[in-house]
């Protein structure tokens, strides 16, 4: 099996990160929101992508100015060999972490909310051998694939969130700022990595057809990104109140648990199809990540080869923690708290360094 | 299922194995060891995490 070499447009780009950011919305994320910020979750994410702007822009900013680089080349370009790959090797070790963990949870929804009666191991070798087959296949095939599913995914959601919509209560949003603006701003603080996957996309980004569509597609992803999580925030607070939302780990899932359409009572079965094959691209792509900057550190070209290991170790990792109810939100919890402060802090340095070695002003000279 | 779990670790390992004597022979000894970490890694992690619960 070769991997297709080629290049991805804004739109595959753009279908690849709206099915991967956005379906943080259906797992999770959303609760670890609510645990700390209650109703007011959505005002945090608000407050999550405003400061997440600022780190964004920053690499935007860097990757202005090294077109051709991907993010471990720009690491040891900025910081050298030594630091450029220990601060790529961090952020394979972070990523992969965070990797592992979301398959967890998403074999812990499809185990306890679909298939109670499936072993977890059977399940987890399933979603990811097929994931395994989709890293194989390249960034290319990812991306169509991320594409085709796009609109059914996205307009079953919005259905959904239409429907719940319409079956809750508005008046469960208020107090507007829930459990205060200090409890609002620690958990934007400390949530601010829900967003980290902008700063791992710097390692495909010289795999986007231009610059410009790379920039392009990230500002414009993003903001639809926002705009659909604030709104699903929003929503499962005002169809379960704040109260119950805490103790649930998925709402989403509850929620099309919950609904009933007219005469159809099992709606869930119209979105677990397409929420399955947006998870298949999800972790397809979050793989791909991981070999091809595990391919990058140790100069490996064909790290296509390496899939199968990988799939091995992310299947025995995940299947480590028991009691995943509880262990699976605080090492979540954990890894968010790690990657926030790192999330800010280094595309701000990556811009420093860069201006410190006068990448910005040559850039500028040789376009004039 | 255990047979199947072992067999298929004991494949993926050989895979990966194979993999690393190729850039050992293309003179990446870095990347060889570093695959071969991950292979030794891949073999062991089912005994601590799989069958000994």
């Amino acid at each position: 099996m070769k991997q297709n070499e080629g290049k991805i447009g804004i739109r595959d780009y753009m279908a690849i990160i709206l099915l991967t950011l956005g379906s943080k919305v259906s797992d999770d994320t959303p609760t670890l929101l609510y645990k700390t910020a209650k109703n007011s979750a959505w005002i945090s994410m608000l407050g999550i992508a405003l400061l997440s702007l600022i780190p964004i822009l920053f690499l935007l900013k860097v990757f202005s100015v090294h077109r051709n680089k991907n993010l471990h080349e720009i690491n040891l370009h900025l910081f050298g060999k030594v630091m450029g790959n220990l601060i790529s090797m961090g952020v394979l070790l972070l990523g992969f972490s965070s990797f592992v963990l979301d398959t967890s949870v998403y074999v812990d929804i499809i185990g306890s909310m679909y298939f109670t009666r499936t072993p977890t191991l059977a399940l987890y070798i399933l979603m990811l051998v097929v994931c395994g087959y989709g890293a194989k296949r390249g960034i290319e095939s990812i991306g169509s694939a991320a594409w085709l599913t796009l609109f059914y995914l996205k307009a079953t959601l919005f259905l959904a969130l239409i429907f719940a919509f319409t079956k809750g209560n508005l008046k469960f949003i208020f107090p507007l700022w829930g459990p205060g603006t200090l409890e609002i701003a620690k958990t934007t603080g400390s949530k601010l990595s829900i967003f980290a996957d902008f700063y791992f996309l710097g390692i495909i980004a010289p795999l986007v057809s231009s610059f410009k569509e790379f920039r392009k597609g990230t500002l414009w992803a993003f903001a639809i990104v926002v705009v659909e999580i604030t709104a699903a925030l929003i929503i499962f607070v005002i169809l379960f109140d704040f109260t119950s939302i805490e103790v649930i780990s998925y709402p989403f899932h509850e929620t099309i648990l919950y609904l009933s359409i007219g005469f159809l009572s099992n709606v869930e079965s119209m979105f677990l199809p397409f929420w399955l094959v947006a998870a298949f691209i999800r972790f397809s792509f979050y793989l791909y990540l991981v070999v091809t900057l595990f391919g990058g550190i140790f100069k490996i070209k064909e790290f296509e080869y390496l899939v199968p290991v990988f799939i091995v170790i992310v299947l025995f990792l995940g299947i480590m923690p028991k009691n995943l109810t509880y262990t699976l939100p605080y090492l979540r919890e954990m890894i968010l708290g790690i990657l926030s402060p790192l999330f800010f802090i280094l595309p701000i340095l990556m811009w420093g360094m860069a201006k410190l070695r006068g990448d910005f002003k040559r850039e500028a000279e040789q376009s004039h | 299922m255990n047979a199947f779990i072992v067999i298929a670790v004991c494949i993926v390992f050989v895979y990966t194995v194979g993999f690393a004597l190729s850039l050992w022979k293309q003179k990446n000894k870095i990347g060889a060891m570093a695959v071969l970490f991950l292979a030794v890694i891949a073999l062991v992690l089912p005994y601590f995490s799989y069958f000994q619960s």
